[in-house]
């Protein structure tokens, strides 16, 4: 592991919401690396805590009721969670970047587009509106955007879904961040609006050696984008891997059962496997391990139903939390059905 | 192969749905042709998965076929009754044969009605039943989508996702469709409860020989779930076809470019992809001619190798690109592909003398 | 499976009975104590208002011209005022002018609003139109002109079921009736723009899709979903009916027969410059607390009823 490669190591993150009824452990003993100019995707259901670990980077949690409990999270050596809120200003945007799910709410629609990136540049550098408005239409032009001098000047509303998303993407990435935190860029989009932002975002890191996290629940868009993937179940990382050999043998039963229910392309018409019940509420999670409940094999077994088990390294670089996952591929044979009845 | 007409629960001539826009000023009074001449038929028991982008008017079709939203123009026939003609004590016992699954489970369930309420109401507004019987069945219902008679007393906000999309599924079970709209039902689920809802779906497609038309932008579930394909672009169908002919043989440039663009669960899949330029345009002022043409590729590769009579200059997305004239210039109607009728697209270039 | 795992959970840690969004903001509610707090200084208004008649159903009379303008003393905790009456009795009586006009103003006001905005919301069209002409004619006169218009035109006499009937707007059923008729905008606005926004809701259309007609939609999905609008504005529309009486009455336009808040005010302007404040004091505290009580309680009302605010 050499650390010289690596921009962003988050370790051991625990973030908490203090509600009316009770403590929400949303992210709950969560650490990665992200190296440079590679891509970390965190993939889980709504709820899962993934979210909430980008704004814990970006310290951006709504305090109260939110609280960093412990951990640390060093940007290039630099310990974030030590920085006052000032210096933190600095970071974000500067050093790292973020786009959001939705591109229509997190534009101001009484701004032009060109005028809020213009702003976002002159947040962190001295420099003149006329040269801030040749970068800003530079920038256009980097993400794609036909006619950029036209579209500087028009509002958000004016621009369709991919456009906007174009310009958030040029937004964060005015200042040439070194990390950009990508929040299910794409769920809102169409799928050739979507093909087309994936494109770009590669086609950006390639150029600037930019490091993504990448926060999705598609594991399609995953296959596509990340080079290291983390899948996330009730506020913890489950398992950790190299994206080609996540996809090839997922050992955790929960991304077992996530690539077994996904409807792929050219298979036909069949029963779909499911993962039996919801998503555990985080204010009463299960004991154990969180995910026995809808476990097909741990369902049963005394040690899952009573100690939660960590992350250790099965395969080399493939890390899973899972008593079981060592004899996962018989237990998975001898599943009986799924049927609904 | 053609099947018999008495085959067929819903037949759709000729749909247009327009909504008036408010345009500038003194300027003339403009529509919004979210639907804009749109066929279709759904056999009994059968689904047809009904493809596209958002703006494509998939939903408004779908609604506007439920006498939801009023139609502009065309014909609507369910089981050999016309939909839009009906007066409203025929068309409110019609109602009861089909029904409606919406995309939001939050927004899709009254807040203020407990599950037993919301599940009865179809049964309530029929009548003919009396409240012990309406609660019984209330019960067999929940049973049925998977849920415990025990949740009949309480309220949606007290539910996952899935549940309440479970609870809309009994309600729309209630007065025992025919056929139902399911409008884009998963897409707001997550991964993991997307699956089980969509088993459940087919189960009780075969159980109660119940027709869908499943409105969805993903192609890979409307593979998984449909018979037949219909893709919708600006308010037209631009394709429509059998499910395996439409996935092994899309013809209309469209549906190529739709297929690729689906990103494929497997790091080392092929990444041929045709990219298409640009967002869907407005339906306000569509293209004239084939609605897709600014998108395609196929019209300016086609172009590149013709007369410089057959082809025309277009600006789009602030470059000239060189079309075919006839894409710009004529309005294609969908055509059968040679040798099976039952797939027919509506692209010119790939109709007749190309 | 699914359903074997769904079920058992929820025989082993949910209950039968599910909370609507009533009862959880009820239960909200008991545990805001700020909101439990304003509340019990509510009922406590509430019960003087009824109780000070009673106690003291002479006070007017009990002239004391030895005792004009005395400080507060052991025997009169807040002096007495320029007739020698006990300002102490004078201000407990006058919470019930208060509370009658808060009550009866918001009894008219709010019905009246939300009936007008749901109908005009669920409806729209030439209904909505006629509608909102009436609110935005009547929001376009300032409401202290309007106020004071609606009771000088009724001052006089009106038929009434073919004989007549004299309708005093000078006294206080005046005031209730004047406040009621011209507070109901700000609700009927809210309760429109809310309609038009719950007839869209996925929820509405499905009942449309089984077959329920127009008004049952409308008593059944939609008004179920306005009721708490229509309880926040009653609390809050009670401040302002408190805070016009106290104005009308310093004008003179008010309360004559009875001791009210406003009327104390407006007798003690005089005094003030012969620094004798208490009777002015004494009024402008039972103002404050009480309008202070219904803002903070209105508040935490809107915080535990609206559906919007939820988990948050």
């Amino acid at each position: 592991m050499s650390d010289n490669g690596t921009l962003l190591r988050v370790s051991d993150l625990r973030t908490h919401f203090h509600t009316e009824d009770g403590v929400v452990k949303a992210v709950d003993g969560v650490s990665f690396r992200i190296d440079r100019g590679r891509t970390f995707a965190l993939v889980g259901e709504s709820g899962c805590g993934k979210s909430v670990t980008a704004f814990s980077i970006m310290q951006l949690i709504p305090i109260p009721p939110g609280r960093i409990v412990s951990g640390s999270i060093e940007l290039d050596g630099e310990e974030l969670l030590d920085l006052n809120e000032k210096q933190m200003r600095h970071i974000r945007g500067s050093q790292i970047g973020m786009i959001f799910q939705e591109p229509m709410s997190s534009l101001n629609p009484v701004f032009t587009c060109g005028s809020q990136i213009v702003e976002a540049i002159r947040l962190h550098r001295r420099i003149s509106s006329r040269d801030a408005r040749a970068m800003a239409i530079d920038l256009l032009v980097q993400v794609g955007i036909p006619e950029p001098a036209q579209r500087f000047d028009e509002y958000p509303h004016q621009l369709s879904g991919g456009m906007r998303q174009r310009v958030m993407i040029a937004m964060a990435l005015s200042c040439r961040p070194r990390l950009l935190i990508a929040d299910e860029p794409t769920t809102a989009l169409d799928v050739t609006i979507q093909a087309q932002i994936l494109e770009l975002l590669k086609e950006l890191q390639a150029s600037t050696q930019l490091s993504i996290l990448l926060i999705t629940h598609d594991l399609a868009v995953v296959a596509g984008t990340a080079d290291v993937v983390g899948v996330m179940y009730a506020s913890k990382i489950v398992e950790q891997a190299d994206t080609g050999q996540l996809f090839a043998e997922p050992l955790h039963p929960y991304t077992h059962g996530l690539f077994r229910s996904i409807p792929r392309l050219g298979e036909k018409k069949h029963r779909l496997e499911t993962i039996p019940g919801t998503v555990p509420n985080p204010l009463n999670f299960p004991a154990g391990c969180k995910f026995h409940t809808r476990c097909h094999i741990g369902r049963d077994k005394p040690r899952c139903r009573t100690q939660e088990p960590t992350l250790r390294e099965v395969r080399p670089g493939h890390w899973c939390a899972c008593w079981e996952c060592d004899r996962y591929e018989t237990a998975a044979q001898s599943d009986p059905s799924d049927k609904v009845t | 192969m053609i099947e018999k007409n008495d085959d067929i629960i819903l037949s759709v001539r000729g749909l247009k749905t327009y909504f008036p826009v408010r345009g500038r000023l003194l300027g003339k009074k403009q529509y919004v042709r979210a639907v804009d001449g749109v066929d279709l038929s759904v056999r009994r028991g059968r689904t047809l998965g009904l493809v596209g982008e958002s703006g494509s008017g998939k939903t408004t079709a779908g609604r506007t076929i439920l006498r939801l939203i009023p139609a502009t123009a065309g014909q609507v026939s369910f089981d050999g009754q016309d939909v839009f003609r009906l007066r409203r004590g025929a068309m409110k016992a019609l109602r009861r044969r089909m029904q409606i699954i919406f995309q939001d489970p939050v927004g899709s369930l009254n807040p203020r009605m407990t599950v037993g309420g919301i599940v009865s109401e179809p049964l309530k507004v029929h009548g003919g039943m009396t409240a012990h019987q309406r609660r019984q069945r209330v019960g067999e219902l929940l049973d049925r989508v998977g849920l415990s008679k025990m949740y009949v007393n309480r309220y949606p906000h007290e539910f996952s996702g899935g549940q309440r999309q479970r609870i809309g599924i009994a309600r729309a079970l209630a007065s025992k469709p025919d056929f139902i709209v399911c409008d884009e039902p998963v897409s707001a689920l997550d991964v993991s409860i997307q699956a089980q809802i969509l088993n459940l779906l087919s189960d009780l497609q075969d159980e109660m020989n119940l027709a869908y038309l499943f409105i969805a932008h993903n192609l890979a579930v409307v593979e998984h779930f449909a018979d037949e394909v219909a893709v919708m672009y600006l308010g037209r169908i631009v394709e429509v076809a059998g499910r395996d002919a439409l996935y092994e043989k899309p013809t209309h440039p469209y549906t190529r470019a739709l297929l690729s663009a689906v990103p494929i669960p497997d790091p080392n899949a092929r990444t041929t992809r045709v990219q298409l330029p640009g967002d869907v345009p407005s339906p306000i002022n569509p293209p004239s001619g084939c609605p897709f043409h600014p998108r395609c590729p196929l019209t300016r590769e086609l172009a590149q190798a013709m007369d410089e009579t057959e082809t025309r200059e277009i600006v789009t997305l602030g470059e000239s690109v060189r079309v075919v004239r006839r894409c710009v210039e004529q309005t294609p109607a969908l055509q059968e592909v040679p040798g099976d009728e039952t797939h027919c697209h509506a692209c010119l270039l790939r109709q007749g003398n190309t | 499976m699914s359903d074997l795992v769904e079920t058992t959970r929820v025989e082993q840690f949910e209950p039968r009975t599910g909370r609507s969004l009533w009862s959880d903001a009820f239960h909200r509610l008991l545990r805001d104590k700020i909101a439990i707090a304003c509340f019990v200084i509510i009922c406590i208004y509430a019960g003087i208002a009824i109780a000070a008649p009673m106690m003291f159903p002479d006070w007017a009379n009990e002239v004391d011209y030895d005792n004009l303008n005395a400080r507060p003393s052991w025997s009169e905790p807040l002096g007495t005022d320029g007739f020698g009456r006990s300002i102490l009795q004078k201000t407990l009586l006058g919470a019930n002018v208060s509370m009658t006009v808060g009550l009866t103003a918001n009894i008219i006001a709010i019905p009246l609003g939300m009936v007008l905005g749901a109908i005009a919301g669920y409806y729209g069209g030439w209904i909505d139109d006629i509608i909102v002409w009436l609110y935005s004619t009547l929001a376009s006169i300032p409401g202290l002109v309007k106020l004071l218009a609606i009771k000088f035109a009724f001052i006089d006499k009106v038929l009434w079921k073919g004989s007549w009937y004299e309708l005093d707007l000078d006294g206080l059923p005046g005031i209730c009736i004047a406040l009621g008729v011209i507070s109901w905008i700000g609700t009927c606005r809210l309760v429109r723009a809310e309609t038009m926004k719950l007839r869209e809701m996925d929820y509405v259309l499905a009942a449309r899709a089984s077959g329920r007609g127009g008004l049952s939609i409308l008593f059944r999905h939609i008004i179920p979903n306005l009721l708490h609008i229509g309880i926040i504005n009653f609390s809050l529309g009670f401040v302002g009916a408190i805070s016009a009486e106290v104005f009308l009455s310093f004008l003179n336009l008010g309360v004559q027969d009875r001791p009210s808040w406003g009327r104390m005010i407006s007798d003690a302007k005089m005094q003030l410059v012969a620094g004798q404040w208490w009777e002015i004091g004494a009024a402008t505290v039972a103002i404050f607390l009480i309008v202070l009580a219904w803002n903070i309680f209105g508040d935490r009302l809107r915080d535990a009823l609206d559906p919007k605010l939820r988990n948050v």
